[in-house]
């Protein structure tokens, strides 16, 4: 467990000092951001005045709304894009087979190359969410705290999840960019990341479901905007908790099919 | 003129396995598969052409050798080296590295082994060489003051101690090189392997570094070096194994490096 701790901390400071000797991008980051949210700042004035009552946006507004759905799908999408950026980045310039050559267990290996890059990710939708208080005035008048501290790590446990399966993929067929844009596009789509899904026709909402995005939104915009405690948050819980139950075992399982299988057939350095 | 391959039942005396050897392969046999073709997936075959990198390789090198492995690209030495230090699985045989196992035993014996991966690539460019030795001593399970000593030794032991503050950007290629050489120290290997260790820099580096190998480094270790570079072989072993199509097809000793690959005067 110790060595597990010391080499998740060594790729965070590596990777960490490597993204900071990048200065000019983290600025240019920042600025990106503050665009976007300016971007929808104004969408949501033109949205806020249009929407009657009852439209699903809650009481953060359609900014409120919005800024929460890109802070889940920017995490989601970093936890699915990130272990096959990390794993072929290693893999192009050689650095993966040195890390494989030692005593360090290559799951583990594997599984620590893109801690940085989540971190940092959990940092930018904290910052975003900052930008947006203080920059557009977003107001979170009631917020369940106790809601916000259960739901979020679960969040991140299904989004890890996910990264777990895409990391599988990309080491058994070596690319994974097909299921980032799928997993993506449908959260768009039916994952209520930036409009309600009760707009959505029966059958794509039933689909909708299935994704942890769908539920992790609800319950961090109820517990943001309208001060919903976990008491009346139960379904969307349930469901994000199911959905953690059943695809973290398999992530793990198909995850360590998947590195033993590419020690047998020799294709942990191929990309 | 055809190489005339010499044997590996006639090698020299001098040669000959020693009862327990450091490194000790059995009947060893990898295969890979080439990529499936799209014609070969309309068919439902998803794996193409089977390829036999390895076939039923006996070696031993004893402790304190330096063995060259020699042969054509492709021949099966990175193969060979990958499943000495366990990064591949092999299909059947065994490979045993000072006694243990390499299949069974998990991947604590690869802190005995110090398999030196030469890509000048393989580092964190923009940090310093410091910086990158002191993640991988992380990985090789070290920490605080140990790590921070046996860096500073590994540093030392390649001259490259004054440059450590640098970022790796502003090394040259050879200075790149005796820090990867840096890297396989950290785990105080009692073996190196080598995948062709002057791969991609100019002669006269590539000579410095040789040198380095055979007066710094490898003095009194055991090592098995993969490469296509006769004269290469010859500087740096004391015995050679020829690799061709999977198979060991010859051993002998450095000297005798051109009639084991079957040259004559240096030339085929």
């Amino acid at each position: 467990m110790r060595h597990s701790m010391r080499v998740l901390v060594a790729f965070f400071l590596r990777d960490m000092r490597e993204d900071l000797s990048y200065r000019a991008a983290l600025v240019i980051g920042l600025f990106g951001w503050v665009v976007m949210l300016s971007a929808f700042f104004f969408f949501a004035r033109f949205v806020d005045s249009a929407v009657q009552v009852g439209s699903g946006v809650g009481q953060g507004g359609y900014l409120g709304f919005s800024v929460m759905g890109m802070v889940l799908m920017s995490l989601q999408q970093t936890a699915l894009s990130a272990y096959p950026q990390r794993i072929r980045a290693a893999q192009l310039t050689g650095t993966l087979e040195a890390m494989l050559a030692t005593p360090t267990s290559p799951g583990l290996v594997l599984i620590a190359s893109p801690f940085y890059r989540f971190t940092r990710a959990i940092f930018s939708a904290l910052v975003m969410v900052l930008l947006a208080v203080w920059l557009f005035d977003l107001r979170f008048a009631k917020v369940d705290v106790i809601a916000l501290a259960v739901t979020l790590p679960l969040c991140l446990l299904a989004f890890a999840s996910l990264g777990l399966l895409a990391a599988s993929f990309t080491l058994v067929v070596r690319r994974s960019d097909p299921i980032s844009a799928f997993f993506g596009g449908f959260s768009v789509l039916a994952g209520g990341v930036f409009f309600p899904t009760h707009v959505l026709p029966g059958w794509l909402r039933t689909l909708g479901e299935v994704l942890p995005i769908t539920h992790g939104l609800q319950l961090v915009r109820r517990a943001a905007f309208e001060g919903e405690g976990l008491a009346t948050l139960k379904h969307p819980l349930s469901m994000l908790t199911l959905f953690c139950v059943i695809v973290a075992p398999v992530g793990l399982v198909f995850f360590s099919w998947a590195v033993r299988r590419a020690r047998r057939d020799g294709s942990m350095n191929h990309y | 003129m055809a190489p005339k391959p010499v044997a590996p039942e006639a090698a020299p005396e001098s040669v000959a396995p020693e009862p327990s050897p450091a490194v000790r392969c059995r009947g060893l046999c990898k295969h890979f598969h080439a990529a499936a073709s799209f014609s070969q997936l309309l068919r439902f075959q998803l794996r193409g052409r089977r390829i036999d990198a390895l076939r039923d390789v006996e070696l031993d090198v004893r402790s304190g050798a330096i063995v060259g492995v020699l042969g054509e690209n492709g021949a099966g030495k990175s193969t060979l080296l990958r499943l000495i230090a366990g990064l591949l699985l092999p299909d059947s045989g065994s490979v045993e590295v000072l006694g243990a196992d390499v299949a069974t035993e998990g991947h604590q014996h690869r802190a005995r082994v110090g398999y030196v991966i030469a890509d000048e690539r393989s580092f964190a460019w923009r940090l310093t060489a410091r910086d990158n030795l002191r993640f991988f001593a992380a990985l090789y399970g070290l920490s605080g003051d140990e790590a921070t000593e046996r860096i500073d030794a590994a540093l030392e032991e390649v001259d490259l101690r004054e440059h450590a503050r640098r970022a790796v950007s502003g090394y040259s290629t050879g200075m790149r090189q005796r820090l990867a050489l840096a890297r396989g120290l950290l785990g105080a290997p009692e073996i190196f392997l080598f995948d062709e260790p002057t791969r991609g820099i100019d002669p006269v580096q590539a000579r410095r570094l040789r040198q380095f190998l055979r007066d710094r480094l490898l003095s009194g270790r055991t090592a098995i070096v993969a490469t296509h570079d006769v004269e290469e072989a010859r500087f740096l072993c004391d015995e050679v194994v020829v690799v061709r199509a999977g198979q060991v097809v010859a051993r002998g000793p450095a000297e005798a490096t051109h009639e084991l690959l079957g040259l004559k005067d240096g030339h085929p």
